[in-house]
């Protein structure tokens, strides 16, 4: 049940990447970028996840937390961006 | 994604740009087949048998958008059509004969652009959302 | 690291949700609503691995955490879905 749980989530971040894809594309705001490579990520951290199974105390492992961490990292990177190119008048 | 490729670019620009209800279309169109006029909101409003609030909101969207202009008077002030370049009035002129030739066209259009302006705008909205500070000159 | 990481994504999360839902507050435009809501319950996931991590003794979160992932996703792909057509 929980390879299936981290396939349910994996496509459901790969679909709201898509949507952050074609939201980019209609309205040229990176930030929509940003977003969908960041959700791109927790489709690989997931299905990462569900690859490995790892049996028990999965949250310490390493493939839990890398790709989450690099999914979250553009996020903000796409956050600071979109507010130094606010700051400008 | 509406294939008006039947239709000028120009045209097509100037609708997805600044036209957006079909009172700015009407007024816009009556203001420039009589453009040596000046209207107040009124005449207009009894002229197109349109409520003076959609005129006037109209008619502040066409002088934001350079195609009308404002003469303050009393007991009030009075609109023209005042194209802020010929660009524009080529434009202008190009709708009034397609909506002549192809109303239904023009009004698919439209609302094509109606549907994309309401997408986009909760896009721009949640986009602008992450700006962390907030910019003073919305404030009073 | 381990633990570094979730706290570092529950907070990013929130900061999500809470941009968000000002912008709702401030445009009513419902799928910032949606948006701030999934954005929340991403990081209260986050929340719970941490927790999973810290709490010594083996309590099984597994559904706890994953079943606020999969509502998150599942309120995000409602407000995309729902309130941009």
């Amino acid at each position: 049940m929980r390879t299936f749980a981290w396939g349910v989530l994996a496509m459901a971040s790969l679909v709201a990447s898509l949507f952050f894809l074609r939201y980019w594309r209609a309205t040229r705001e990176r930030l929509f970028a940003f977003f969908s490579v960041a959700f791109v990520g927790l489709t690989a951290n997931w299905t990462v996840l569900a690859i490995v199974n790892h049996p028990v105390d999965e949250a310490r492992q390493a493939h839990a937390y890398v790709i989450r961490l690099v999914a979250f990292v553009v996020l903000i990177v796409g956050i600071i961006d979109k507010n130094r190119r606010s700051g400008r008048p | 994604m509406s294939d008006g490729d039947d239709l000028p670019q120009d045209v097509r620009a100037l609708l997805h740009e600044h036209i957006e209800s079909y009172e700015q279309l009407e007024v816009l169109l009556l203001l420039r087949r009589e453009r040596y006029e000046e209207w107040t909101v009124a005449g207009l409003a009894a002229r197109l048998h349109v409520d003076a609030e959609l005129v006037a909101s109209a008619l502040a969207r066409l002088e934001s958008a350079g195609l009308a202009a404002t003469t303050p008077a009393s007991p009030a002030p009075r609109f023209a059509y005042r194209p802020k370049s010929s660009g524009l009035d080529a434009a202008a002129g190009r709708l009034d004969r397609e909506y002549a030739e192809r109303p239904i066209r023009i009004i698919q259009l439209m609302s094509a652009n109606a549907i994309d302006r309401l997408r986009t705008a909760a896009l721009h909205t949640f986009a602008d959302a992450f700006v962390l500070k907030k910019r003073d000159d919305h404030h009073g | 690291m381990a633990e570094g990481v979730y706290i570092l994504c529950a907070l990013t999360g929130i900061l999500c949700a809470v941009l968000l839902y000002r912008g709702y507050r401030a445009n009513r435009t419902r799928l910032l609503f949606w948006a701030s809501l999934a954005f929340l319950l991403l990081a209260v996931n986050n929340v719970i691995m941490y927790v999973d991590l810290v709490i010594l003794r083996p309590l099984d979160l597994f559904w706890y955490r994953t079943g606020c992932a999969l509502a998150g996703m599942l309120v995000l792909l409602f407000g995309l879905i729902w309130e941009t057509r």
